[in-house]
């Protein structure tokens, strides 16, 4: 071999999913190395990669752990890497340089998956204990496991600092993922995905007013082709990802092809969805006014038990050159909600290919097509439809259609719910491509190229439509709606990195990478009112049009510096530099430095001789890094000029919103310290992070002085501190042959305040019923409104000051309206999630995962409308009905926006599923080589003192600061789903 | 290459390795030649673009006439509340009943610093003096056509000393060099003398050239009578200042069939409609009625005799103006002028020539005229004149300001004058003290 095959990279090894050279050699001596790949309890592993170490010479052991791997010309010493996820690396010599070697591997469990190797965020791939941040990894079973169509839903509970907030059960998406609490106010606080390389969109435009409701583009992604997550919290996504990183990156890798024969895949399941709780109705006989009145509960007629289903067929394969995996699947799922439904096609084709000895090509591929069919609740702008109506109006009225007319009657304040729920349609359409090109070169000299392309498009389309003369009065003219979203976006990504051995101890790896960033999107809306009679397309005598661009470019450059001492210390420094197309001209370019140290403390010689025994490993970490939030809007910077008529002449005015030649990113400083450590002969891990951040420049609308024709103008003015503590405990209980029990425990604290604020007020947030406020020194988007009036001992009293209960706590009197103040913070203090894994035998598993989120409120506008005497359809407004408590009394309370902030904490069995794999010969009955059937549930069970729905939905959808904030959201679904996979 | 590998397989392994080569530096050079970060708004033009092109400024042009039929509205029912002649019809309009002048003195609550409408009034403008400021400023290094360029900036003049007026007939003080930074506040005086200056270079602007047909037939709002507005407003604000004689030979130019028009369509919207009939949020003190002389054709012009829910204490009746969103607002009455002249002759002491104007107003609104025994003193034709102006001149937002000229704010009116809003005073360290 010449001295530059010499220098390939062990790096270019780690990093390739599969680099195999395996052509046959005429003349030079060959060496077969072949055996198993076993656990410790002896049992099989598939898919543990082996390669020769400082070669790209490599193979996959099969489902049986058997391996055979062919080594022409080999140089001794020959080592053997063998590699799995959640299993430590195991390097063997080989002695021999000819003929047939048996060498079988046992890997034990890494139960905090130090060895792993991670690329996002690092510019160059790297163990996870080389680095000074965490860096957490899903693995694609767990996804896989958690038996929801969407991959962020099923990341609950499963990354320690992350919270998953589902925001709606309306099926298809609708999640909000918030690593280590908010980093800004004004922009999307959701992490940026990266998919194979490919940024891809997460955008949650709200095409039509559902009420708040949109769903989150990440929801177009396929679960079953996950082959592994690694979320990056933070001051570690620096370097890469510079600008775009303040919220975390979330870079998502799907599964490649494996050399061998063609492996088929089939995957049906079979799910059931309901809701898992009613609010209570009113059931007095009576109305105000005393007459006897027949009292219903819509919510049998508003919600059903939903059917989904869901399709997958993968095939894998490929020689030692190429390999390829390829995947469709379909997912069927009606809505908890009646008349909701929701159906995604993904299609998915990646190929491998070895160009040459030094040159890896890996594509990706994927097509999305999904439908969805939705309906308007909620809504902090415009209030219609189904639940919405359903709180607007009293449970008195017969709903149903009139069997003679064949209408349905009029609905109270709103729509009939019933009516909406059979004639109002609000269908959605996605069409998505997203590919991505990865190349990657070792030239030799310890030199690794890397060059990645991505692009991510889709076209959206959303539409409403109101029939004419429906029963909601206010839109008797009928509404129709249409419109749609052109979304492109690329990124184009070179890096380089060289590695240098400068003494055997010390090893330097330098890395340098260009970066590139597009984001494109067009969105047009036609709109028409006053409809012709049965026609459902934007055609009416009233027609409206609007259309708005974006386009976003970034362009960054960055350079690391890594320094490993013997192993054991390693030092990382590095800087970049963004220059976004957002930032004003006069801060176009900004630099994010991040520094890292990590020292395995273990490695020392007086500590392998002392506590190695008790502490077989301990890693203390460091990390210092600042990273960017860019403007949410890409022209911020301008000061435009808007339309501004005069009679029928169209003319321009200066927008009273002044541009910002001075605006700059949102500015993250991130400080972590933590430690990794092993207990129990490594058995027992547990990870635990202290982080502080402080967001600095954050973006605020800021006054400018009136006279200058200007009214205010986004400036960078406001802070956002947050601190807290995240623990992972992970460990293997038992592992033997007849059984085998895994833990898993995750644990973050959050404490976010804004220390500033522009103008040094407080200002409340748009479109929440001016309930939701940011003001200086207190949590962001804390609820903000009126109070009872209590005396020192706390009771309520009236407006006279007099108590109202009496002495037996009896409500006597009506309360007084207090004034506004702070009375709420949906930004829990507490979040964690226990699961266990349980295994008997070979064939039976079981897990069991329960979340807990502590420490937050909820403003529960639902009860307040459901309690307002002119509606009245809940059961508290009952108790006055009947004399229970004065009359007038809900009338005052409702007034009192105090009274519906709850407490929001919330237990969750959020999974429990259990699998079992088919005896061998009842697989083959069905000429498949596995089969395994799954029973799972997801949702079961909630504990909680919240008297709504559902404590997780919120109205404010994927806002940023409209939180917790409950009015007319579909529940999230209980739901419980059959499953069997065959492998043939 | 030591690797015995077939001749042929290393050469398309080669050329793969070539072609994904290429293709790697084509990227590259693509993304390095689309690299351009100086992305512009497609959404809206730029300031740049704007006052940099002809069809910018001729855009400003339009925008300025846009933005005056819009500050029209506060201009016209803040003083309205504030002098007596517009009531709130709802207890819930918190901010807006601040202004009103309660009959019912224990209802009445201060006129905040932080009033949203107060900060409309002193915004709105000054975003017409912005406006001004982009014509006047940009003009001359655009290609414009000499009448074109005359009629814009006569125009913008114009606009700037209406905005001007106005805004000092609400506020004591106000900043005459808005676009300069912490600008200093200028005295009633020095800023009716800008005002007046402004007219007088408008006029020079329109004698030195005389406006294109392009200014007159594209830019310039239909129904708007430049040349007579100029010279309306300098009778206005002459009068303001005192100097009668001027005022007198400025409103006798106006000739006595001209109006100036701002219109309106059903998509720019006449902004008082929405207040008084669709939003419903002021309504008309019955004494404008019940104080009137009998036959008064000017009662039923402005309002009706259907009482209307009213807040603090007032009885309200319907208004019969603006009840469709389309209906133009009028620059100046004809009986503004009348009366000015009527008002200089009076102070003059010309008093047959004042009770001669006076009589025209009265019997044009179907009153019967009235002679020395009816108006034998100065003080009589005044009183007489602020009477008639009251009736002429309601909704103009100029009885206020009559108020104060005929020392009747104290008991006629809420306050004197504005507070400053507070976005200016937390902006600007040059703020006066409220009066």
């Amino acid at each position: 071999m010449s001295p530059a095959l010499s220098g390939f990279t062990r790096r270019a090894a780690l990093a390739a999913a599969l680099c195999a050279l395996g052509v046959p050699a005429a003349a030079r001596a060959q060496l077969t190395v072949q055996g198993r790949v076993t656990d410790e309890g002896g049992r099989p592993i598939a898919g543990v990669q082996i390669t020769v170490e400082g070669t790209t010479v490599g193979t996959l052991a099969g489902d049986d752990g058997a391996y055979r791997l062919v080594v022409r010309d080999p140089r001794p010493p020959l080592v053997l890497l063998a590699r799995l996820v959640g299993f430590r690396p195991v390097r063997d010599t080989i002695a021999e340089t000819s003929g047939t070697v048996t060498h079988d591997f046992a890997l034990r469990r890494d139960v905090l998956q130090l060895s792993q190797v991670v690329v996002t965020g690092t510019g160059v791939a790297t163990e996870r204990a080389k680095l000074g941040a965490t860096l957490s990894t899903v693995g694609g079973e767990e996804i896989a496991e958690a038996a929801t169509p969407q991959i962020d839903v099923a990341l609950a509970g499963k990354v320690a600092g992350a919270l998953v907030t589902p925001n709606s059960g309306t099926p298809g998406g609708g999640t909000s993922v918030r690593i280590r609490g908010l980093s800004t106010l004004s922009r999307s606080a959701e992490p940026l995905y990266v998919v194979d390389g490919v940024i891809v969109d997460n955008s949650s435009t709200q095409l039509v007013d559902l009420g708040g409701y949109s769903s989150n583009r990440l929801a177009d992604l396929d679960p079953n082709d996950i082959d592994h997550i690694e979320v990056v919290k933070g001051a570690a996504a620096a370097a890469l990802y510079g600008s775009r990183a303040n919220n975390g990156v979330v870079q998502i890798f799907t599964k490649r092809g494996r050399a061998g024969a063609s492996r088929y895949t089939l995957r049906q399941t079979v799910g059931m969805d309901d809701v898992e709780r009613f609010v209570p109705v009113n059931r007095a006989p009576v109305n105000a006014a005393g007459e006897p009145v027949t009292r219903h509960d819509y919510q049998d007629d508003i919600f059903q038990t939903a059917a989904q289903y869901g399709t997958t067929l993968s095939l894998s394969g490929g020689d030692e050159r190429t390999q390829y995996f390829l995947s469709g699947s379909l997912v069927d799922q009606e809505g908890v909600l009646r008349s909701t439904t929701y159906q995604r096609r993904n299609a998915r084709v990646n190929v491998d290919r070895q160009l040459n000895d030094w040159l890896h090509l890996g594509v990706s591929t994927s097509y999305i097509s999904s439908d969805a069919n939705l309906t308007p609740n909620g809504g902090l702008v415009a209030q219609y439809g189904v639940l919405t109506s359903f709180l607007f109006m009293s449970n008195d009225r017969d709903l149903t259609r009139d069997p003679v007319t064949g209408e349905f009657p009029k609905g109270q304040a709103l729509a009939n719910p019933l009516e909406v729920i059979a004639n109002w349609r609000a269908p959605q359409e996605v069409s998505r491509f997203i590919g991505g090109v990865q190349l990657r070169g070792t030239p030799g000299w310890g030199v690794t190229v890397d060059y990645r392309f991505g692009y991510d498009t889709y076209t959206e389309t959303a539409g409403q439509f109101v029939p004419r003369n429906s029963s909601a009065a206010a839109l008797a003219p009928g509404l129709a709606i249409s419109a749609s979203d052109r979304a492109k976006l690329l990124n184009s990504d070179l890096d380089v990195s060289h590695v240098y051995d400068a003494t055997p101890a010390v090893r330097l790896t330098t890395s340098l990478g260009a970066n590139w960033q597009r984001q494109q999107y067009d969105v047009v809306t036609a709109r028409a009112e006053d409809l012709a009679l049965l026609t459902p397309t934007v055609q009416g005598s009233r027609q409206f049009a609007s259309e708005g661009r974006d386009d976003r470019r970034t362009l960054g450059f960055y350079a690391q510096e890594q320094v490993g001492v013997n192993d054991m210390l390693f030092l990382t420094a590095a800087l970049r530099a963004d220059a976004a197309s957002a930032f004003g001209s006069e801060e176009r370019t900004q630099y994010f430095p991040k520094f890292g140290a990590s020292f395995d403390v273990s490695q020392l010689g007086w500590w392998q001789e002392s506590l190695a025994g008790a502490v077989p490993r301990l890693r203390l970490r460091a990390a210092l890094g600042y990273s960017g939030g860019q403007p949410a809007g890409s022209f911020d910077r301008f000061s435009n000029y808007v339309f501004e008529p005069s009679g029928s002449n169209a003319g321009a005015v200066n927008s009273t919103q002044q541009g910002n030649e001075n605006l700059r990113p949102e500015r993250q400083r991130e400080i972590e310290v933590g430690a990794d450590a092993e207990f129990l002969g490594g058995r027992l891990g547990i990870e635990a992070t202290y982080f502080d951040k402080r967001i600095s420049d954050l973006i605020l609308p800021k006054t400018v002085r009136p006279s200058s024709g200007f009214l205010s103008q986004l400036a960078n003015v406001g802070v956002l501190e947050n601190a807290g503590l995240e623990l992972l405990v992970r460990s293997v209980n038992v592992e033997r042959a007849a059984w085998g029990w895994n833990s898993s425990v995750t644990v973050t604290t959050n404490d976010p305040v804004v220390t500033q604020v522009s103008d040094g007020g407080a200002f409340f947030i748009p479109e929440s019923f001016n309930v939701i406020r940011v003001a200086a020194d207190e949590p962001p988007g804390h609820f903000f409104g009126t109070t009872y009036v209590r005396d020192e001992q706390g009771r309520i009293l009236d407006a006279n000051d007099v108590p109202i209960q009496d002495a037996n706590g009896d409500i006597v009197g009506i309360p007084a309206i207090g004034p506004r103040r702070i009375i709420g913070d949906p930004n829990p203090d507490l979040y964690w999630s226990v699961a266990n894994d349980f295994r008997v035998g070979d064939a039976l598993s079981f897990r069991v995962q329960v979340d807990g989120v502590q420490g937050l409120d909820v403003f529960n506008f639902d009860r307040r409308l459901l309690e307002t005497p002119a509606f009245g359809s809940g059961a508290e407004y009952g108790r006055e009905l009947t004399g229970e408590v004065p009359t007038g009394y809900f009338q005052a309370r409702r007034s009192i926006f105090e009274e519906y902030i709850e407490d929001g904490s919330f237990v969750k069995l959020r999974e429990v599923s259990a699998s079992y794999t088919l005896p061998a010969g009842l697989a083959r009955a069905v000429r498949a080589s596995a089969a395994t059937l799954t029973l799972a549930g997801r949702n079961l069970k909630t504990w909680t003192d919240y008297t709504g729905w559902d404590p997780e939905t919120n109205v404010g959808a994927q806002r940023t600061l409209v939180r917790g904030f409950s009015f007319a959201t579909t529940p999230i679904p209980r739901n419980v789903t059959l499953g069997v996979t065959l492998t043939f | 290459m030591p690797i015995d590998i077939p001749a042929s397989a290393r050469r398309s392994w080669r050329r793969a390795g070539h072609a994904a080569s290429r293709a790697a530096l084509l990227a590259l050079a693509l993304g390095a030649a689309a690299c351009s970060l100086d992305v512009t708004n497609p959404n809206a033009a730029t300031e740049e673009a704007v006052l940099s092109t002809p069809a910018g400024l001729k855009a400003v042009t339009i925008g300025l006439q846009g933005r005056v039929g819009n500050a029209i509205e506060e201009a016209v029912w803040i003083p309205g509340l504030v002098s007596g002649e517009l009531g709130n019809t709802n207890a819930s309009q918190s901010t807006q009943r601040e202004f009103q002048d309660f009959p019912d003195a224990t209802a009445n609550a201060e006129i905040e610093e932080t009033n949203p409408e107060l900060l409309d009034l002193w915004a709105k403008w000054y975003e017409v003096v912005r406006s001004a400021d982009d014509i006047l400023n940009n003009a001359d290094a655009v290609t414009l056509a000499p009448g074109t360029k005359s009629g814009m900036t006569a125009l913008a003049r114009t606009m700037k000393a209406l905005a001007f007026g106005t805004l000092i007939e609400s506020f004591e003080q106000i900043p005459l060099e808005p676009s300069q930074p912490n600008p200093a506040f200028s005295p009633r005086a020095d800023v009716l003398a800008r005002a007046r200056e402004l007219l007088a270079a408008a006029r020079a602007d329109l004698d030195a050239q005389a406006p294109s047909d392009e200014f007159t037939t594209t830019l310039l709002s239909p129904g708007l009578d430049l040349p007579s507005t100029i010279r309306a407003l300098q009778a206005r604000y002459a009068l303001a200042a005192g100097d009668y004689e001027a005022a007198l030979a400025f409103a006798n130019e106006v000739p006595a069939t001209a109006s100036s028009l701002i219109t309106y369509t059903s998509t720019d919207r006449n902004p008082l409609t929405g207040v008084f009939h669709e939003l419903g949020y002021f309504a008309a003190l019955q004494a404008f009625r019940t104080n009137a002389e009998a036959g008064d054709l000017r009662v039923d012009r402005y309002t009706t005799n259907e009482t209307q829910s009213a807040f603090g204490g007032a009885t309200l009746v319907g208004l019969a103006v603006y009840l469709d969103q389309t209906d133009p607002i009028e620059l100046f009455r004809q009986d503004e002028l009348t009366l000015i002249r009527a008002e200089a002759h009076a102070r003059a002491d010309r008093l047959p020539e004042a009770r001669t104007a006076l009589n025209a107003v009265r019997t044009a609104n179907g009153l019967s005229e009235k002679d020395a025994t009816d108006l034998p003193t100065q003080a009589a034709v005044l009183d007489e004149i602020y009477r008639q102006r009251t009736y002429s001149l309601y909704l103009t937002g100029l009885h206020w300001a009559d108020e104060r000229r005929f020392g009747r704010v104290d008991t006629e009116a809420k306050v004197a004058w504005l507070p400053y809003p507070l976005s200016e005073r937390s902006t600007n360290t040059n703020v006066p003290e409220n009066p």
